[in-house]
């Protein structure tokens, strides 16, 4: 899978999860540039992506990542499509 | 589109992902009543509070929560707690789970900290009992078992306290699946972020339950719904119900289960396309369990079903919202969901899922039957009789008389105050100000001198109807302000309001009151009393862009008004 199919389907969950059309998300998108995303809708967008890609991210996963950037490497490696 | 993520069976990531536009819609509905929920921490409650508020919004229900510090349930409630104080809960939701389940655990505090609750904020107690550990543990699981008998036996010795049962529902979902080792460590949720929204949709059920938001009346398909084939071509010996197949032993099941919802007061009625002559005789087959007299209201014709509900909501005198309808015919359901959306239609086929979808949805879920539950169906059923009483009688006052009917008006008491509580709370057409009270408000407008409070019965010779309207005033100098008035739809018509204001007006005369003041705010459901003050004799005072009114009546020049109900003093309480 691309990186540019695995962005546009991200940015499709940020605008459900902020409801938010405008959103459009690159790798740098991380945690200050959207004014909504707090700790728990943090939890709500793991959950969101795991489900889309059907992916369970591990520990170190979830707590290492820093940007959109991150998880679309574990997606894009991972190679589900 | 909202109602199809968030009706049962619901998507549980759907509504994670959308619950801020589900929300922004949801919030949009008119007349939703406000309930003040304190939830405490035995663990995160972030996903839970906000799934939670989806569905009692869904349920008609705003809440307002109060969200205590992580992990802090226990301190919060046994000790001083200004704030929580001053939130004034209708209901405590204590979030506990096998989480807290430590080495020092004692389940004795749980019942002083519930005595505590009840002492201090006098409100409504809604506990979870403990799953079981996610891997088998034989002396921790016998405790387990003992601390949720625990729970339950409070449970039966206290009003106001519900058990959340997630022994049941983590068991229902997957004891693996629930308890989500990954999602405790990250996040502190004791169980997955996955399974929350059924835990929340068990805790909205409780909720709606309580304030009067279930379902009312059931209708049924008979061919393939109550019974097995089609009775106008194989005739009422060879449908198939009973003990005899496999597929009949389904439909005895089924009829069984609505047979109980009966008697809890669920109203039944059967909408069908067949002969009417046919239909009646099959309920004489030997193996039925239902009878001809569980049905309130029978419609077997060949018109259109949706013609055929209204019909029935009409002659129940019910919203739409409060019908439940079970067909097996995907073409049928589909008509009454286009037709009339308000009505429940659960996407099942086959008599093999009709009850455990019934039971998970919760249209009919209760916490505790009422007394008035009991009787409802015999209301209904007295009101079909009244109607077609009424059809002989050509003047409808003389229709009103024949019907001999006696009232009791009195001052709120504590001896009715569960029933009052529960009128004021689910009546939405004839009510003036969709002005809602709790149990606590209730208490205070009693002891308040400032107040005039009026409930009225209604009997008559076909039956009691039992506490059907209420009104609550207050006084300021010579005037006195209609800040609520409801009455039971059971008893439209009936010159009942005549009564009550008959009373209000002598009441208010005693107290030296000159005048009194009502308001009426428009809502989706209360046209029906749109210009009842009007026809009662009060003058619209003024009127705003949003249609609400207020009206005055002196009470010098008031006539009584009701010449039709014989009305009592109270029994003593």
């Amino acid at each position: 899978m691309t990186r540019e199919i695995v962005l546009e389907r991200m940015t499709q969950i940020f605008r459900d999860i902020f409801d938010d059309e405008s959103i459009n998300v690159v790798d740098a998108t991380h945690a200050d540039d959207i004014e909504d995303w707090d700790s728990l809708e943090h939890i709500n967008l793991v959950l969101a992506v795991e489900e889309e890609f059907d992916i369970k991210f591990t520990l170190p996963e979830v707590t290492d990542a820093k940007n959109v950037g991150d998880i679309v490497d574990i997606i894009v490696q991972r190679g589900t499509l | 589109m909202v109602n199809e993520i968030i009706s049962y069976p619901f998507d549980s990531i759907e509504i994670i992902k959308k619950k801020k536009a589900i929300k922004r819609q949801l919030r949009r509905q008119d007349a939703l009543l406000e309930v003040r929920i304190a939830i405490m921490s035995g663990s995160t409650v972030g996903v839970v509070s906000d799934v939670l508020e989806l569905f009692l919004l869904y349920f008609g229900i705003k809440p307002i929560f109060f969200i205590g510090n992580y992990n802090r349930y226990y301190e919060e409630l046994l000790f001083e707690n200004r704030e929580l104080f001053a939130f004034s809960p209708d209901i405590i939701y204590i979030h506990t789970s096998i989480r807290n389940v430590t080495d020092t655990f004692e389940i004795e505090k749980f019942k002083v900290m519930w005595d505590k609750i009840r002492e201090v904020y006098a409100c409504t107690i809604i506990q979870n009992n403990f799953e079981l550990p996610g891997y088998y543990e034989a002396a921790l699981c016998k405790k387990i078992n003992e601390y949720n008998v625990f729970i339950a036996d409070y449970a039966l010795k206290n009003n106001n306290f519900y058990v959340n049962d997630i022994q049941f529902l983590s068991a229902w979902y997957g004891l693996g699946a629930w308890l989500d080792a990954q999602d405790y460590m990250l996040y502190k949720y004791a169980l997955s972020i996955k399974a929350i929204p059924h835990l929340s949709y068990q805790i909205a059920k409780i909720i709606k339950s309580m304030y009067g938001k279930n379902q009312k009346c059931l209708v049924l398909d008979l061919d393939d719904t109550l019974w097995g084939g089609i009775v106008g071509e194989i005739g009422t010996e060879k449908i198939e119900i009973g003990s005899d197949t496999a597929l009949g032993e389904g439909y005895k099941a089924f009829q069984k289960y609505v047979k109980t919802l009966h008697e809890q007061g669920i109203i039944l009625a059967v909408c069908s396309k067949n002969e009417e002559k046919i239909t009646r005789d099959a309920f004489n087959n030997p193996n039925m369990v239902l009878s001809l007299e569980d049905i309130t209201v029978f419609c077997a014709n060949w018109d259109n079903k949706a013609d055929n509900i209204k019909y029935i909501a009409a002659q129940l005198n019910i919203l739409p919202e409060s019908i439940v309808f079970i067909d097996d015919n995907p073409a049928e359901r589909e008509l009454i969901r286009q037709a009339i959306p308000q009505v429940k239609v659960p996407e099942v086929n086959n008599v093999v899922d009709f009850i455990r979808h019934i039971e998970e949805a919760g249209y009919f879920y209760t916490t505790r039957v009422t007394e008035e539950d009991k009787k409802r169906n015999q209301y209904y059923a007295n009101e079909v009789k009244r109607a077609n009483e009424e059809e002989l009688f050509a003047d409808y006052s003389a229709y009103l008389r024949s019907l001999c009917m006696t009232s009791e008006i009195e001052a709120f008491s504590w001896a009715s105050i569960e029933r009052i509580v529960q009128l004021i709370n689910k009546t939405n057409q004839f009510n003036f100000t969709t002005r809602r009270y709790s149990i606590h408000e209730i208490n205070d407008v009693m002891i308040n001198s400032q107040y005039i409070t009026l409930y009225g019965t209604l009997d008559d010779k076909f039956g009691s109807n039992g506490i059907v309207s209420a009104i609550i005033g207050k006084a300021q100098a010579d005037v006195l302000h209609i800040t609520l008035w409801v009455m039971s739809c059971r008893v439209f018509k009936r010159d009942m309001e005549c009564a009550m204001l008959d009373r209000l007006v002598k009441m208010a005369r005693d107290a030296g009151i000159s005048k009194i003041v009502g308001c009426y705010y428009p809502s989706a459901k209360n046209g029906v009393v749109r210009e009842l003050y009007k026809d009662m004799g009060f003058n619209k005072t003024s009127e705003d862009e949003s249609g609400n009114t207020v009206w005055a009546l002196h009470t010098s020049s008031y006539v009584n008004k009701n010449k039709v109900i014989s009305v009592t003093r109270g029994r003593t309480v």
